[in-house]
């Protein structure tokens, strides 16, 4: 019984995407989308109170610690469950509009979150590979939900091959690991290590489960597939693809840098960096060229991985600077999910996404949604009051303290490169006006709604920031002692 | 007795690499479907040898018979590439073939495996029990998120491709 | 206790699975490419069973981990087969150089 109070959060998301799939079958007629989202919302709400019952002072383990639950469990399945939220209400009047099957769409994304959450409470390898794939595979069908459309298909088949060549690759990276260390739990594997050292097929596993893990979370040069991918597939699931994957990506990062391979003490700093400068310089060069502001975003969320492996490259800054990693990670999908969100305000039947010159004059047009976007975009670029602004610093200042002062320079210049590209999307909305004859704005209000949560939490969480970084703090307490 | 096992897990061995060679390497999609299912035989070949028999059970089950068989359903239903038939070279026929005897000799190998796979004394039940007991008891919970996984699959699978309502 | 040493075993699945990649890096058909993924895994799998079996331990945890691996597997193919499939209806072309809507 104990057990399944642990995982109450997971059920309650397994239930509400069965719950969803029936009601799919029960209500016919025009309220059935909309039923569909109230289950959805309502679901996730129940999910999201039994993920924060209170502080979790002692970390505690279930199903025979498979399962752990700790404070870095309670932020990330929180931070799941709010992007998931912002989903589904920002997927229901675009999937009316393309036809979507929504029932499916929803339930594939209340799974994909479910393997997210499992991800962040594993305690073994074989959970977190499982979860990884319970994430990823719906994932890969939720990109090409827009079957009759080549886009959305090639964004499935391109983020598909990769990412099944990146999970074989992590496999095998895991058995290595395993046959190495004689384990599967994480401890267990730390146990191991501590006792072989770093020997070459120690080093062989770890750049394969490297190079696995780098694949899901995009960061240079495993990146190929994000900007196609981002692209082709329907927006809303643009919106949760480019956020939820990526934080449980880093999840699986932290728990396994963290507590796995914590005996190693290799200098990790040096590989991470590089790679973090490589990731955060080509996001933001590419993106600055990009004319449709769909592909610009895809192209920044690279840019935003490699400020968030920055902050995992600081670790010998201490604990502060995964909190500024968890940080980040939450503020990032805040912001990130709310800009694709805006975009879909925009959306107008046959387009793919708003090119740069389809927002002149947005904001003559629709007021609040451009203001919201603006302060989504200023976020996004990091300036103040906004989440954004704190999130740079709380990954500058521990990249400063770990003696990476080269790294901090080079985040400083890509924060103002991006200050470019992102606020060029502004000065259209605000200051240029319209060419030619300028097609209606489809109604949107729950995706305006969704857009306005997300540029008011960005806002609030500026300018109360505390809360949610003593939040941080805590929750990367565990993994790193 | 000493060189027989040896001399079984060289036949499996070379079958697995040759079959995972041909995949890659044959022009034909069908060629390379069935040349992976002979892979996998091998492989659960090496499986039995390795004491592991329900695991060569599942994967005989499994990969020999849902994945294969899946695939091949795959390469019938996008049709297989006839621009590739001209430029088949003069000994692929030829290695079609020889497919067919490899894998008798997969087969064979794979059920001589079975009985020279170790000299431990096998406990009655051989490795299932220690298996089910694992992955029912200890593995309950990754077990039910892999049942999870399997029901997300089949929604997925079945919203891309059914035909009707779009 | 084995007349066959693990090593061997441990080869053939490093041979296999450089094979599979390679495969995937060669070739340009998706549903080769799925194959040799699939090739992948069971060199994955090989390398488990036979750790598994060196380690010795009362839970086999190799095993277990290869049977997750098969759920994994049959999930990822059947997907995989859909998407295909999806977009091959689409534009019947199971080649990914001729399938280059989106620039990248």
């Amino acid at each position: 019984m104990n057990d399944l109070l642990a995982i109450l959060p997971e059920l309650a998301v397994t239930l509400t995407a069965a719950v969803v799939l029936v009601v799919d079958l029960a209500v016919k007629g025009p309220g059935r989308l909309r039923a569909l989202s109230l289950v959805a919302l309502a679901g996730l709400l129940v999910a999201g109170i039994a993920a924060r019952p209170g502080v979790i002072v002692t970390p505690y383990t279930a199903f025979n610690g498979f399962v752990v639950v700790d404070e870095f469990t309670q932020f990330f399945r929180v931070l799941f469950i709010v992007l998931a939220f912002i989903a589904v209400l920002a997927a229901e009047e675009y999937s009316a509009r393309r036809q979507l099957p929504y029932a499916e769409l929803i339930a594939t994304l209340l799974f994909s979150t479910l393997g997210a959450m499992t991800i962040a409470l594993s305690g073994d390898l074989i959970t977190l590979f499982v979860g990884l794939e319970l994430m990823t595979i719906p994932v890969y069908v939720l990109a090409g939900m827009q079957r009759r459309n080549p886009f959305s298909n090639e964004a499935a088949l391109k983020y598909f091959l990769l990412g099944a060549f990146s999970t074989a690759i992590l496999l095998y990276g895991f058995a290595w690991l395993y046959g190495l260390t004689g384990s599967t739990e994480l401890r267990g594997i730390a146990a191991g290590l501590a006792s072989t050292g770093l020997t070459g097929p120690v080093l062989v596993a770890l750049a394969l489960v490297t190079v696995g893990l780098s694949f899901k979370a995009a960061v240079v040069p495993f990146h190929q597939w994000t900007p196609d991918a981002y692209d082709g597939a329907p927006t809303p699931v643009t919106a949760f693809m480019s956020v939820a994957p990526k934080a449980a990506a880093f999840a699986a990062i932290l728990r396994l840098v963290g507590v796995a391979l914590q005996p190693l003490q290799i200098d990790w700093t040096v590989a991470f960096a590089v790679l973090a400068a490589l990731t955060m310089t080509l996001g933001n060069v590419v993106a600055l060229a990009q004319p449709s502001v769909k592909r610009m975003l895809a192209y920044s969320s690279i840019a935003h991985t490699g400020y968030i492996a920055a902050g995992v490259a600081a670790a010998q800054a201490g604990p502060q600077a995964w909190a500024g990693v968890l940080f980040y990670a939450f503020a990032y999908g805040l912001m990130n999910i709310g800009a694709f969100a805006a975009l879909m305000v925009l959306d107008t039947e046959g387009t793919r996404g708003a090119a740069l010159d389809d927002l002149r004059g947005l904001a003559r047009r629709a007021p609040w949604p451009a203001l919201a976007f603006t302060v989504l975009l200023i976020s996004l670029t990091g300036l103040p009051p906004t989440v954004g602004f704190w999130a740079k610093v709380f990954v500058f200042l521990p990249a400063l303290d770990a003696g990476l002062g080269w790294l901090a320079v080079i985040m400083a210049l890509n924060a103002a490169l991006a200050a470019y590209y992102y606020l060029r999307v502004v000065v259209y909305m605000y200051m240029l006006d319209p060419e030619g004859a300028v097609p209606d704005l489809a109604p949107a209000r729950l995706v305006g709604a969704a857009v306005g949560l997300t540029a008011i939490a960005s806002i609030v969480l500026g300018i109360w920031t505390d809360p949610l970084y003593s939040w941080a703090v805590s929750a990367a307490a565990p993994i790193l002692r | 007795m000493d060189f027989i096992a040896p001399l079984i897990f060289v036949i499996l061995a070379a079958i697995v690499v040759a079959g995972g060679l041909a995949v890659v390497l044959l022009p034909r999609i069908t060629g390379s479907a069935l040349s992976m299912g002979l892979s996998f035989l091998g492989m659960a070949g090496l499986f039995a040898l390795l004491g592991a028999e329900t695991i060569a059970f599942f994967q005989v089950l499994i990969y020999v018979g849902a994945i294969t068989v899946l695939i091949l359903y795959g390469v019938m239903l996008t049709g297989v590439a006839p621009a590739g038939a001209d430029r088949r070279l003069f000994f692929q026929k030829q290695a079609g073939w020889a497919l067919v005897p490899l894998k008798f000799v997969g087969v064979v190998a794979t059920v001589f495996a079975l009985s020279f796979q170790s000299n431990v004394v096998q406990q009655p039940g051989g490795d299932l029990e220690p298996l089910a007991n694992a992955v029912f008891r200890d593995y309950a919970f990754p077990f039910e998120v892999a049942s999870v996984l399997l029901l997300a699959a089949m929604i997925g699978a079945i919203a891309l491709v059914k035909r009707g309502d779009d | 206790m084995l007349s066959v040493p693990l090593g061997w075993f441990i080869a053939v699945s490093s041979a296999l699975f450089f094979i599979g990649a390679a495969g995937v890096l060669v070739r340009r058909n998706a549903v080769v490419i799925l194959m040799c993924v699939e090739l992948m895994l069971n060199a994955a799998n090989l390398a488990l069973v036979a750790f598994s079996r060196r380690l010795s331990d009362a839970t086999p945890r190799g095993s277990v981990f290869v049977i997750f691996t098969f759920v994994i597997a049959a999930a990822e193919v059947a997907v995989g087969l859909a998407i295909v499939l999806a977009a091959y209806r689409n534009q019947p072309t199971v080649e990914v150089d001729e399938i280059h809507e989106l620039k990248g």
